[in-house]
């Protein structure tokens, strides 16, 4: 897992901050060894704390947790496996795993859009490209619980926009927040709505580290546009591919606040559409049930391991690496 | 094809436009189209963006009747109504003070710390330095909510639980890890050359740190300023479990009380108005921030 990390930390540098003077890593002197004093403790202390007992000691906690058992006053008792028997048998966690990787998958659709996008955007003299870009990157940076209730209202099915306007020729729209699958598409569309503006700033990164040289070589051999696309543009991408989709599958599977703004918690269709992160709220604070939420947690955390685990293993076959 | 000659302008063109998109184009017939094509998709996807959030600033000066009356039509009167309703009976104003003071407490915590830890790992090993960064990878590796259950324990215990100092600890630890590890490696591809320098005029650790190596890394500082603003403004899932005092509600737990009031008697005009309220913060620092950010980058390459 530190991997995808590691690589997901210098995907996001590249995108986000390219760093004075790139090549500094590669000449950068030797660690100092033994420093005056106590003051680099010093200076670490907070972060491990703050770390230790905020972070790193609850999660290790959660994992103890999903093996026991809460009183309504408090108090824990172990139960064993219990909590993830009962998990093998719950219809609910099964849907829930179905509608994050229904809602999930929709939000992978969103990669493709932006690569045709980004390389539209990132074309050499395009006027108005800071527009886009800012236009593009709005919904990204806004709200998800106030954008949900903004799209909530868009979608209602009496006075909605989308359903008056229907009406207006002759079409009734179907109830698009209450009624099941049409209410995870709904939210599902939202989510891709918002997160097709971080793409194209990964993917315009990405852009950016293809040699031109490619392009002008290509087209001294014939190829044109659509070509070069095809045969420059999309392999080269393909590291940022990788990472967008390794961080939209962890993004997909902590869907949570679109749907709680969007369909609001106590909408009927709620059980049918929940994700996986909503049923652990609803276990852990709202039936109370810590033990069993905890558990359900560890799921979530093995799910995305697994499936990052195989994202890894799959990408010798289709990322192309420059080095 | 158009392309089969060598077009001379093609090379100047690809890197000049790089540093200046402004240049001007002499273009071939291919590139006209792809031109247009390009403008054409762009432009719709920029209205299909844009649309809603133009409808939601236009609505947020409408009545809700106005709203669903006439969802398209400029608003009869432009009002602030909605704006004062949602400051006020909604509870806006003190949900944006509490965003305000957690968010700023939480940035400023992190910031400070987070460099401090980040220089101390990137320059020196000391027992337990690499224990310390495996940690932080660990932290960003885990997803949030499976601490929540026994953080919430934790923060009961300390009396910290429903209030915004805790939610301010809360906070900073969440955005500790991806702080760390984004500035770990921002230090590390800064010169130490100019650290040593320092030291030898006889700068200690600490003037060195705060004079010279903290100004060095002004564009990644900013980076990760504006993420971790953005998230932290942004989070609900950590205040709605652990912050359940209305009286300490931030943003988000006040837009998703208008979820909770549902249906018809839902006010929308004030609702909208909300809704530009809190997306105008993250607008000015985002705004702010790419200027600076450009700045800042081509100032540190130049030093």
């Amino acid at each position: 897992m530190s991997e995808t990390i590691e690589r997901a930390g210098s995907g996001m540098q590249a995108a986000q901050a390219p760093a004075p003077g790139g090549g500094g890593a590669t000449r950068l002197a030797r660690k100092r060894h033994s420093p005056d004093g106590w003051w680099p403790a010093l200076f670490i202390l907070p972060l491990a704390a703050g770390i230790g007992l905020f972070y790193l000691w609850p999660l290790l906690q959660s994992v103890y947790y999903s093996f026991t058992e809460w009183g309504v006053f408090g108090g824990s008792t172990w139960t064993g496996v219990e909590n993830y028997v009962r998990l093998m048998q719950d219809p609910d966690v099964l849907r829930a795993i179905v509608n994050t990787l229904v809602y999930t998958g929709i939000l992978l659709v969103g990669i493709p859009i932006a690569v045709v996008f980004a390389a539209l955007l990132n074309r050499p003299g395009l006027r108005f490209a800071m527009i886009y870009r800012t236009c593009f990157f709005l919904p990204y940076i806004a709200m998800p619980t106030a954008i949900s209730m903004v799209w909530r209202i868009i979608y209602n099915n009496d006075y909605g926009v989308i359903n008056s306007t229907l009406r207006v020729v002759g079409i009734e729209g179907p109830a698009w927040i209450s009624t099941e699958w049409f209410s995870l598409v709904a939210v599902a569309i939202v989510g891709l709505w918002m997160s097709i503006g971080f793409n194209m700033i990964i993917l315009s990164a990405g852009l950016k580290g293809i040699p031109p040289e490619l392009y002008e070589a290509s087209a001294i051999d014939g190829a044109g546009k659509g070509r070069q696309f095809r045969s420059i543009t999309v392999p080269l991408l393909t590291p940022s591919i990788f990472f967008l989709s390794v961080m939209t599958f962890i993004a997909g599977f902590q869907l949570f606040d679109m749907l709680y703004a969007l369909l609001g918690p106590t909408n009927p269709v709620m059980p049918k559409t929940q994700s996986l992160v909503f049923l652990f709220y609803d276990a852990a604070f709202g039936a109370n049930e810590k033990g069993y939420a905890s558990a359900i947690g560890v799921l979530i955390l093995l799910i995305i391991g697994l499936f990052t685990l195989v994202q890894f293993r799959l990408q010798r076959r289709w990322v192309h690496y420059a080095d | 094809m158009t392309n089969t000659t060598v077009d001379p302008a093609t090379s100047d063109r690809r890197d000049s436009g790089r540093t200046n998109p402004s240049n001007k184009q002499t273009s071939t017939a291919g590139d006209k189209v792809v031109g247009s094509v390009s403008h054409t998709v762009l432009t719709i996807w920029s209205i299909i963006v844009i649309l809603p959030m133009l409808w939601v600033l236009l609505s947020s000066f409408k009545t809700t009747t106005e709203i669903f009356a006439s969802p398209f039509a400029l608003p009869e009167e432009w009002s602030f109504n909605n704006y004062v309703n949602a400051w006020t009976t909604s509870g806006i104003g003190s949900f944006f003070s509490n965003t305000i003071i957690v968010v700023f407490g939480a940035l400023i915590l992190t910031m400070l710390f987070g460099s401090m830890s980040a220089y101390v790992l990137a320059r020196f090993q000391f027992p337990g330095s690499r224990a310390i960064y495996y940690l932080m990878l660990a932290g960003l590796t885990f997803p949030i909510f499976l601490a929540i259950v026994p953080l919430f324990f934790v923060l009961q215990s300390t009396g910290l639980l429903n209030t915004l100092l805790g939610m301010i600890i809360t906070y900073t630890a969440f955005a500790f890890p991806f702080t760390v590890f984004f500035l770990f490696s921002f230090f590390k591809s800064l010169s130490t050359s100019i650290a040593e320098a320092a030291a030898i005029d006889g700068a200690g650790e600490w003037r060195t740190f705060f004079q010279v190596m903290l100004p060095m890394a002004r564009p990644g500082l900013a980076t990760v300023a504006i993420l971790n603003f953005v998230g932290l403004w942004n989070q609900f899932l950590l205040p709605i479990a652990l912050n359940t005092n209305p009286d300490n509600y931030v943003l988000t737990q006040g837009m998703a009380q208008f979820a909770a009031q549902a249906g018809y008697s839902i006010d929308a005009g004030a609702l909208f108005a909300a809704v530009i309220i809190t997306v105008i913060p993250v607008l000015i620092v985002y705004l702010i921030f790419q200027r600076q950010l450009q700045g800042s980058v081509s100032q540190g390459t130049n030093k």
